[in-house]
Order: C-alpha cells, then sequence, then structure tokens
C-alpha cells in the first residue's frame, strides 16, 4: 500500500505512556495537520516519524517498507522546529546550503538550489547576512527554504509559525502555500491553532485522551479563505464542533480563544 | 575586549547582505575603533609606569641585585646582535609550540568524548584529577628518567602537563553542545566531516580558544623548567648558566624577551583568530 503509515503500539516516557493506538495512513502529498492540547504528544510524534526518536514499540513505514533504520532520519526529509534553528555562525545562505551537504558531497554534478530558494522566501540580498541580524520572521524564511532546498517528499512542521505578529505569520502561510504547491511533499504540520489548521490542511487529525490517541480523523472542507480571521473559517470551525462536540470535549487544547482575541483586536 | 566589539557592531544592523554593508559602513567602524585605541593607551602606560617605578627603585638599591631597565635593555641588544638571544628564543619556541600542537590535539580529542560519553567520563574523570593535581616538576623529572634527556622526553612532558587542562575545559565546552543543532544536522543528513566543522567545531571555539590562551602562558613556563632541568641549549638552559654566574640583569633581558614574544604571539595570532571564528556575534 502506497503512503506513509505510522503506527504507534505505545511510547512511553519512564513510566508515563504519551501515545498509545495510534495507527495512521497519510497519502502521498497530503497536507495533514495534528492538533491537540499541549503535552498530548505531537512533538514527540513529529520526532518519531523524523528519526530523531526510536524509543518506541510500533512501526514507521512508507509503502509497506520501514521508513528508515532505526535512529536515522528518512531521506528526502525536511524538517521546520519551532525555533529557526539556524546555525549562528554560518550565513542566511550557508544555512541554506547546510541541508545540501549530503547531496552536494554525493552528487558532483548537482548545483545547488540555495540561490533560487533564497529568491523564493525573498531573502536572496541577505544571502551574506548572519542570523542574528534578521527579525524573527526572516530567521523563519530561512528555515523554510533550508527545509524546501532539499525538494521533500516529507515536511514535518512542529508549529513553526507561533510567537510570530499576525501579519507575519500570514505571509509565511501564504509563502509556504506557495512553495508547498510546487514541491508537493507529503506535510505532518503541528499545531494549536485549529483556525490555522483549517485554512491550511486536507485533513486534520486531533489528537485526545490519555494516553493519547487520534480521537477524531477530520476530513477539511476546502475553503478559499485563506485568513484565520475570516467569517468562512469561522463557519467552518463551527460546524466541524457542532458535529464533533463531544469527542472534542476532551480536546481542549486548540485555541479557538486565541482566534477569537485577535479577531476582536482587528 | 568583548564589550568593545559589542559596541562597535551594534552601531547599526545591516539588513541585507550583512558583511558587504559593514565595509561601507566606515563611519560604524571608525567609531568603533576609539575604545580600542584607549585600551592599548591604558595598556602602553601601565607598561611604561611600570618601567619607571623599576627604574627608580633600581636607582635607590644601587645594586646588582636589581639592574635598572636600561642596563636590561642593554643587555637584550648585546646578545640579540651576537645572536645568542635570538637562537634561544628560537629553540624554545619551537618546543612550546610542539608541546602546544600535541596536547591541544590529544585534550581536544579527549576532552570531546569526555564530554559526549558518560561512560568514557566516568572511566577517565578519576585519572584526570590526580593528573591535573600532579606537580609539573615530577611529571619533567619522570619523563627525563623514562624516555632520557631527549627533545621527545621534554615534548611529552610538557604535553601531559597540559593536556588534563585542555580536556577540563573542552570537555565543559562539548557537554554544552545544542542537541537540537546535532538534530538538525541529523535531519539533512549532513555528512560527518561538514558536520564537524559546521556545526560542532563551532559551538566548541570559544573553549578551544580559552585553552589555546592559557595553554601558551602555561606551557612556556614549563618548558622553562625542562630544559632548566635537562636540555643543553633554549631559553631555560641560559637562565640556569646565568643562575650559576649570578647574572640577574641576562635573566631578566631573557625573561622579558620571552615574554613579550608571547604577547606577540598572542597579539598578532590568537586575537585575530578569535575575532574571525566569533564574527557572528557582532
Amino acid at each position: 500500500m502506497k503512503g506513509l503509515n505510522i503506527h504507534v503500539v505505545e511510547k512511553r516516557f519512564d513510566d508515563v505512556v504519551v501515545l498509545a493506538d495510534v495507527d495512521v495512513t497519510i497519502a502521498d502529498g497530503e497536507f495533514v495537520a495534528i492538533v491537540g492540547p499541549s503535552g498530548v504528544g505531537k512533538t514527540t510524534l513529529l520526532s518519531m516519524v523524523a528519526g530523531l526518536d526510536a524509543d518506541y514499540s510500533g512501526s514507521i513505514r512508507y509503502g509497506g517498507t520501514p521508513l528508515a533504520a532505526p535512529g536515522q532520519s528518512p531521506s528526502g526529509l525536511g524538517m521546520v522546529f519551532q525555533e529557526p534553528r539556524l546555525m549562528p555562525w554560518l550565513t542566511v545562505g550557508e544555512n541554506v546550503r547546510l541541508a545540501e551537504a549530503e547531496r552536494l558531497a554525493r552528487d558532483r554534478s548537482y548545483v545547488s538550489r540555495a540561490d533560487s530558494l533564497l529568491d523564493e522566501v525573498g531573502l536572496r540580498a541577505s544571502w551574506n547576512a548572519w542570523p542574528s541580524q534578521l527579525s524573527g520572521g526572516m530567521q523563519r524564511r530561512t528555515a523554510l527554504a533550508r527545509a524546501f532546498v532539499v525538494e521533500p517528499w516529507l515536511l514535518l512542521m512542529d508549529e513553526p509559525f507561533v510567537s510570530l505578529d499576525p501579519l507575519a505569520a500570514d505571509q509565511l502561510r501564504e509563502l509556504l502555500r506557495r512553495l508547498c504547491a510546487r514541491v508537493r511533499p507529503l506535510v505532518l504540520f503541528v499545531t494549536h491553532n485549529l483556525n490555522e489548521a483549517l485554512v491550511l490542511a486536507d485533513r486534520i487529525l486531533f489528537l485526545g485522551d490519555t494516553p493519547s490517541r487520534v480521537v477524531l480523523d477530520y476530513r477539511v472542507e476546502p475553503t478559499d479563505s485563506h485568513d484565520l480571521n475570516s467569517p468562512e473559517v469561522a463557519a467552518l470551525s463551527r460546524r466541524l464542533l457542532a458535529r464533533h462536540q463531544g469527542l472534542l470535549s476532551e480536546v481542549s487544547g486548540f485555541d479557538l480563544d486565541e482566534s477569537r482575541r485577535s479577531k476582536e483586536s482587528l | 575586549m568583548s564589550s568593545v566589539r559589542h559596541r562597535a557592531g551594534t552601531g547599526e544592523l545591516p539588513r541585507a547582505g550583512g558583511r558587504l554593508e559593514t565595509q561601507a559602513g566606515a563611519p560604524t567602524r571608525w567609531l568603533g575603533s576609539r575604545p580600542s585605541q584607549r585600551g592599548w593607551l591604558w595598556r602602553g602606560a601601565s607598561l611604561i609606569g611600570l618601567a619607571v617605578v623599576w627604574e627608580i627603585a633600581a636607582q635607590l638599591a644601587g645594586s646588582n641585585m636589581l639592574p635598572t631597565p636600561v642596563a636590561v635593555l642593554a643587555a637584550m641588544y648585546r646578545d640579540t646582535r651576537s645572536g645568542k638571544l635570538p637562537l634561544a628564543l628560537g629553540i624554545t619556541m619551537a618546543r612550546v609550540l610542539a608541546a602546544f600542537v600535541v596536547a591541544m590535539s590529544i585534550g581536544t580529542v579527549v576532552g570531546f568524548m569526555m564530554g559526549r560519553s558518560r561512560k568514557l567520563n566516568l572511566l577517565l574523570d578519576g585519572p584526570l584529577v590526580l593528573a591535573l593535581n600532579i606537580p609539573a616538576l615530577v611529571i619533567t623529572i619522570l619523563c627525563y628518567l623514562w624516555l632520557g634527556l631527549t627533545e621527545v622526553a621534554v615534548i611529552v612532558a610538557v604535553a601531559l602537563n597540559k593536556i588534563p587542562v585542555v580536556v577540563v575545559t573542552v570537555r565543559e565546552g562539548s557537554r554544552a553542545i545544542d542537541a537540537r543543532l546535532l538534530a538538525v544536522a541529523q535531519v539533512y543528513h549532513v555528512p560527518r566531516t561538514v558536520r564537524l566543522w559546521r556545526v560542532i567545531l563551532p559551538q566548541l571555539y570559544p573553549y578551544l580558544i580559552a585553552s589555546a590562551r592559557n595553554g601558551l602562558a602555561l606551557i612556556w613556563k614549563i618548558v622553562l623548567v625542562a630544559e632548566l632541568l635537562g636540555r643543553s641549549n633554549g631559553v631555560g638552559f641560559e637562565l640556569s648558566v646565568f643562575f650559576q654566574y649570578f647574572d640577574i640583569t641576562s635573566i631578566l633581558a631573557y625573561t622579558l624577551a620571552f615574554a613579550a614574544l608571547v604577547m606577540i604571539i598572542e597579539a598578532g595570532v590568537m586575537r585575530p583568530l578569535e575575532k574571525r571564528a566569533m564574527r557572528w556575534r557582532e
């Protein structure tokens, strides 16, 4: 069977079981948001897929074969962390090229795509700048360029746009949409913000319960609105909640309040 | 020094093309150079002050137990012209550099591994503490007894004295390595050598620079002792001869000459290297 299958029998930290009985399959090119309260294991799930955490029982497979050797990251992976995680001693351009280092070493005919990626995220002029000279939004653009320079088939994003002002976050979401439209990776996008999930994703996995499992696997109704606070998106989230109120009552973490607050302030 | 650099850097943040713009931003650089020039002024003044106090004390003492600075400079000049002083300096400096390279290389590798592996750290921590507490003189004597009065014995003895100090510093650095940045390297399959040079070593630079600086100062002191005990050339050997002849003037002349050389290396090599390695902080 094609697609990414994440099957977690059990994941524990010491004596605490954080994830259990997770079994989802995600199709190529699908954009999946993972939503749930803090501490529900969203980041842990991403780390497991990324090969950064191999200490669990279960399997993560692609097309029936293991995604990567234990303790290794899958190839063709792009990842954007909660913080930009740029090397402060490398320039913006060097940071993007770092992700290509493997390809550059392996394939002599490979020509770096760092320039064109920096163009795409609007940072061509900042090639020689140090990360410390960039604004938070620009640092995240660099991290996006780094993730997309490898033309990933699998993209993992862990709340990449938190602690940005709403305008910068909007711009970055737009940029992400553009890049995804070109590269068409399979995306796992962790977020607290239900509206963000609704405008970006094809499908939302709600994590909840103790230990965590997927309490709702929701296919998102397509919308043309890219504005988190638009009436369309508000209607989408109202319909979703009305239909699944009971199931989601325990998943209290996705932040409806936040989007309501920012709407009031506008 | 670092506060000076920070002040110079925060003048205006070049938004685009960082390094290129700072080149054009001449006024920033000019403003930045003032505090450091003042720093040199103070340094120079304190050294001159010291020389003046020394001159007065020597005049008052009026004995060859404390020669005047002028007499010391004259002795320096005399032995420089005869070639004796440069030869001794050169030989000693070669030993210092050899021991420095050996100690830094081994100390860095061992310190790095001890910082990364709990087991290795538990295994080697006891011997490390022991090594830190063995007097330099004991290690030197033992090396001469075991390896003979040879060049190798000097290098080994001095390196052995310095290695534990490097290990302790680099171990701190390797413990402070940011696992989150290592995760980035893993996710993107960054090859080992690139990972070492672009992800790991830059995090160790502050620690490597600190131990290199202390290292140079410590090593030349130990080299002199080793030369005095078991070599027939170099600054340490010359000092032992002057000691036998009560030649305090020459003792001071050779010591000051070597100290000056070390200071020049510090200012001419160490500090520019540090500046380059840390330029991203500006």
